[in-house]
């Protein structure tokens, strides 16, 4: 059925849809983020070396997320935060995973002013 | 310089295509804090354009175009105030109550007007299921120059995830009237498909006219 839509979508727009990978995640992973790499590359000889990042994850639950479109706010503004290295979304779950920048810090209360300010309600980390 | 990346070529092309068209949608007027939302209806008899910048996630500005297609210099310009002014957010659904005031110009035929607007606007969704219902006027100060009830529901043919193709079927019952002639009528059935934050509808009434709605916000 989903195939069908997705053809019957691009069909009505007479192009492609383009778009980024499905899998948020295992894109940002795979994209260069310059201001990000530089924190975790080494620079020398003029050669930058990447150096593991193992990220903080902090899960939390909010409540009256159902609307794919609407929920967007929750994930870009997170992901605008210095702090943040990634974001995922599950709606059906009702929880937000977040993936830290290593030795960085989120404090419970922005969490739950991003969350408010998205329009949602927070219910706590899980 | 640098060649610029054909998928951002082609966003520009998409963004023109839809500026183009130029469609009002049923879309909430405000969105998350500190987001752009632009969104249209489009009816071969009239177009709804708007602007909406959302301060607070219950409270934004917006601007809007409207035009009168089968009438010759028909339209108007205005600036809202909108408002979020109840939200419930549920275990799996969220209802809202949004209320919009405005004023403008507008002109009929070389006759302008100084106009008003409000707009009052409930809808409730979940993940199967959704259902709005809108009224909204436009009046001078000696008769309502637009008045629009709108009732959709819709229902989803398959659940995917937050980052995937969504698909909506959605039935919407319209009654318009423009500068006190009669009411009009209509029944359209609309397939709504979003993606991230681009969202389009397409339909066609009962009676044979086509509308196309668009939502962006970032």
């Amino acid at each position: 059925m989903k195939t069908i839509m997705i053809l019957a979508a691009t069909s009505l727009l007479f192009f492609p849809v383009y778009g980024k990978s499905q899998d948020n995640m295992k894109q940002k992973g795979t994209s260069h983020n310059h201001k990000m790499d530089h924190q975790n590359h080494n620079h020398k000889d003029g050669k930058a070396e990447a150096k593991k990042v193992s990220p903080e994850k902090i899960i939390i639950k909010v409540k009256g997320m159902v609307c794919a479109f609407c929920a967007q706010g929750i994930q870009k503004n997170f992901s605008k935060r210095k702090e943040v290295k990634d974001v995922k979304v599950d709606l059906d779950t009702m929880e937000v995973t977040i993936l830290l920048v290593k030795g960085q810090i989120l404090p419970e209360k922005v969490i739950e002013s991003v969350v408010t300010g998205a329009g949602f309600k927070y219910m706590g980390l899980k | 310089m640098k060649k610029p990346k054909p998928s951002l070529i082609f966003s520009g092309l998409l963004l023109t295509f839809i500026l183009l068209l130029s469609p009002l949608s049923h879309a909430h007027p405000v969105a998350f804090q500190n987001s752009v939302g632009i969104m249209g209806y489009h009816a071969p008899f009239m177009s709804h354009n708007q602007l909406n910048y959302s301060w607070r996630y219950w409270f934004a500005t917006g601007v809007h175009h409207i035009r009168r297609h089968s009438v010759k210099n028909a339209n108007a310009t205005l600036g809202s105030l909108n408002f979020l002014l109840k939200r419930w957010n549920g275990s799996g659904l969220q209802a809202n109550l949004y209320g919009v005031i405005g004023g403008g110009h507008s002109e009929i035929s070389g006759d302008p007007k100084t106009i008003g607007m409000a707009a009052l606007q409930f809808d409730i969704e979940d993940r199967d299921y959704y259902f709005l219902a809108k009224h909204q006027q436009l009046f001078n100060d000696k008769f309502t120059e637009l008045e629009q009830t709108v009732v959709r529901a819709g229902v989803t043919p398959y659940i995917d995830p937050f980052d995937g193709f969504h698909t909506w079927i959605i039935l919407e019952w319209q009654d318009f009237a423009f500068n006190r002639e009669s009411n009009q009528s209509d029944i359209t059935p609309y397939l709504r498909f979003f993606y991230r934050n681009i969202l389009f509808e397409i339909g066609q009434s009962f009676t044979g006219v086509t509308r196309f709605n668009y939502i962006t916000h970032f």
